[in-house]
């Protein structure tokens, strides 16, 4: 089953008044349960990409099909239901909400999507122990290592039951312990419970584990690896 | 949970915030126990201007009230009174007689308003009777021939005035931690007479210095007065029949209302020995006076006293002293003034600060928006934070005022050592209890309320404008 379809992606825009070519024509489609790296050097168009997969980001030409549904063409406030609904993010920076608890950030995406409490309640520990932090609930993000705060953010994007999940760079600001633990938490999750993870990524270390690896430059693809 | 994040989000960095709400606890603070000082001094105002003045109501001939003519006249007053006093709602009526004259010792001669009372019944209307000076005499309690009352201003503008330490006095003034270091001073001029104020406060300012004199002046003057009761004062008028008629009075009593004009005014007689003088027939009264059990039946009263003769001239005290009604209302507005005014300079503050605290959340507002806050409950958010920020500052600074009006509404504010003379000029008590109602903080909470909503608009908006890809790519 197919979840992403992008068709002839074009992204430019104007940096300082230069026109800048981000993307230049891409088509990719992306199946459930895939663990997909997209790779490539600074300024190929990745973060770029990423954020138009996570509507971020409008296209200037060409189409992106989300479950089947032409993302480009919502409204910005259908959007962000659209991105509340559908897709999980984890930034490179954890981008947690300092004043909440591990518990509370997880929660509260639930609670933007009108959860009841018990079943916010019930998926927040099932989450925290699957990423292996279900002691540590009730600690603020301050309180956690770089590599546990990236893991409450994986139960974050997790949370919403997402259709698929963009992770930015994960692991750029962990060390090499925390980053295994973190991709072998998640490549857990792919495999025992069929989620989808796109990375966008020029960390070695993520390519080796991903089961496919788009590689751009100069906003096209180069090459587009299944292993 | 929108609440709270924005209520944890407020304590984020605590020292700007904090710096924020104690500008605004400072800010309604002062602003609001200032406005309940002078409503107080207003409130204590119109209560004496009502108990010793105007009473709630007044009666009087149409014509009396162009030019105060003694000839316009209430007739039959006895039966008139008997049929006020029946009104259920009406706790005193006095009748009075009341004659623009002169006033003369040998030593001075004022102008004066000379009342013509029935003694017992104004007792009930009036607080003069209460309002004696001590050393003062008492209200017609020895009558003896033809007694007066009369104002302590007008008693010292006719010179029936001296100062004179007894060692009682100086007993009184020890009583006073700030007096205890001159006492020894004082007691080098106990017993010494000093016919005048100017002598007096040569005296004073002999002993301790022209500055320490004036700052103490005030409380040991208010022990030295003494009174020479029994003196005679010559009242002179027009009577009925357009001579001038003249007869020799004796002080019997010294009052003092705290409003230094009314005192320098009016003077007390009986009516039973002016009307004669005047060429009244007994009854005839140029005005009546009556006092309520509340002054919320003011108007449906004074229709009731109308009914009963509606030939004559029914006021209520706020047309009467059109002026202190206006006070009442004048405050209100001095208030919402006030407020507005803090308010703004303190809304400005919170606009500064939430910007400053969406600046720099730019990146996580934009995560926030990215995983799918939408831009209501982001708006929300931010607008609820900058309420939370006023609204604790407002309840802290209410609670501080309210708890300072509470105390200093008991034991009350004592401004005699500063200005009392210039305040009881006006007819305002230099001792004031501050008081606010209730209404008034609620007002308050909801123009910090307003205020809050107002300034969280800019800020909101600007958290509004992020594109949460861009904000997202901000290094912090």
């Amino acid at each position: 089953m197919k979840v992403i379809e992008i068709k002839n992606l074009h992204k430019t825009y104007n940096d300082s008044e230069q026109l800048v070519h981000a993307i230049r024509g891409i088509d990719l489609s992306f199946e459930a349960g895939e663990f997909t790296a997209i790779a490539g050097p600074s300024g190929c168009g990745k973060t770029t990409l990423l954020n138009m997969l996570g509507g971020l980001d409008n296209p200037s030409e060409g189409e992106i099909r989300i479950g089947g549904e032409d993302v480009s063409k919502l409204k910005s406030s259908e959007r962000i239901n659209f991105r509340l609904n559908n897709i999980g993010f984890v930034f490179q920076a954890y981008n947690l909400i300092p004043v909440l608890t591990a518990r509370e950030n997880v929660e509260f995406i639930m609670h933007l999507q009108g959860r009841p409490k018990s079943e916010r309640e019930r998926r927040t520990r099932e989450l925290m122990d699957a990423v292996g932090l279900g002691d540590r609930l009730d600690s603020r993000p301050s309180r956690l290592s770089g590599g546990q705060q990236q893991r409450v953010a994986v139960a974050r994007a997790l949370a919403s039951k997402p259709k698929f999940v963009l992770a930015d760079e994960p692991t750029a600001n962990l060390d090499s312990k925390a980053t295994e633990n973190l991709l072998d938490i998640m490549e857990k999750l792919n495999r025992d419970e069929n989620i989808t993870f796109i990375f966008a990524t020029h960390d070695a270390r993520v390519m080796k584990k991903a089961r496919r690896v788009i590689s751009l430059e100069d906003g096209r693809v180069l090459r587009d690896e299944v292993k | 949970m929108i609440w709270s994040i924005a209520w944890k989000n407020v304590w984020r960095n605590k020292i700007r915030s904090m710096v924020v709400i104690v500008a605004f606890t400072v800010g309604i603070f002062g602003g609001v126990y200032m406005v309940a000082f002078f409503y107080g001094m207003t409130d204590s105002r119109i209560k004496m201007a009502i108990g010793n003045e105007s009473s709630h109501i007044q009666v009087h001939n149409p014509r009396y009230l162009d030019n105060n003519e003694l000839k316009y006249t209430i007739d039959d007053s006895y039966e008139y009174v008997s049929q006020i006093e029946q009104i259920p709602q009406v706790k005193a009526v006095s009748p009075r007689i009341k004659i623009l004259g002169m006033a003369s010792t040998s030593g001075n001669a004022s102008g004066v308003m000379i009342n013509g009372i029935d003694v017992e019944r104004e007792r009930q209307v009036t607080g003069i009777a209460e309002s004696l000076v001590r050393n003062g005499g008492s209200f017609f309690g020895d009558d003896g021939r033809k007694p007066m009352v009369i104002g302590e201003k007008l008693a010292k503008t006719l010179k029936l005035t001296y100062y004179e330490l007894l060692p009682e006095d100086l007993e009184r003034l020890g009583e006073r931690r700030k007096y205890r270091g001159v006492l020894p001073l004082l007691d080098s001029i106990k017993g010494e007479t000093y016919r005048t104020e100017a002598e007096f406060d040569h005296a004073l300012a002999g002993l301790f210095g022209e500055r320490e004199a004036k700052r103490l002046s005030f409380r040991i003057k208010e022990e030295a007065i003494k009174y020479h009761l029994k003196w005679k004062i010559v009242l002179s008028f027009q009577s009925l029949d357009g001579n001038i008629a003249y007869d020799a009075f004796r002080v019997v009593g010294i009052y003092k209302t705290g409003n230094s004009s009314f005192d320098g005014m009016n003077l007390y007689v009986r009516n039973e020995d002016i009307a004669p003088v005047a060429g009244l027939h007994p009854g005839q009264v140029n005005q009546v006076a009556i006092l309520l059990n509340s002054v919320k039946d003011d108007k449906l009263v004074a229709e009731k006293v109308k009914q009963i003769r509606p030939d004559l001239d029914v006021q209520t005290w706020d047309k009467i002293m059109p002026e202190a009604a206006m006070y009442t209302e004048a405050m209100n507005y001095y208030l919402l003034i006030f407020l507005v005014i803090i308010l703004l300079a303190l809304g400005f503050g919170i606009v500064n600060t939430m910007l400053m605290a969406v600046l720099e959340r730019v990146k996580e507002l934009g995560m926030l928006m990215a995983i799918g806050m939408n831009k209501k409950r982001v708006f929300w958010m931010i607008m609820l934070e900058t309420v939370f920020l006023g609204l604790t500052g407002a309840m802290a600074g209410t609670f501080l005022c309210y708890l300072l009006v509470w105390i200093t509404g008991k034991t009350g504010v004592d401004l005699s050592a500063f200005y009392g003379k210039g305040l009881e000029a006006f007819g305002f008590s230099a001792v004031v209890y501050p008081s606010i109602s209730l209404g008034s903080f609620f007002q308050i909470l909801f123009l910090v309320i307003l205020t809050g909503i107002l300034a969280s608009i800019y800020p909101a908006r600007k958290a509004l404008q992020l594109n949460p890809a861009e904000a997202l790519r901000v290094d912090m």
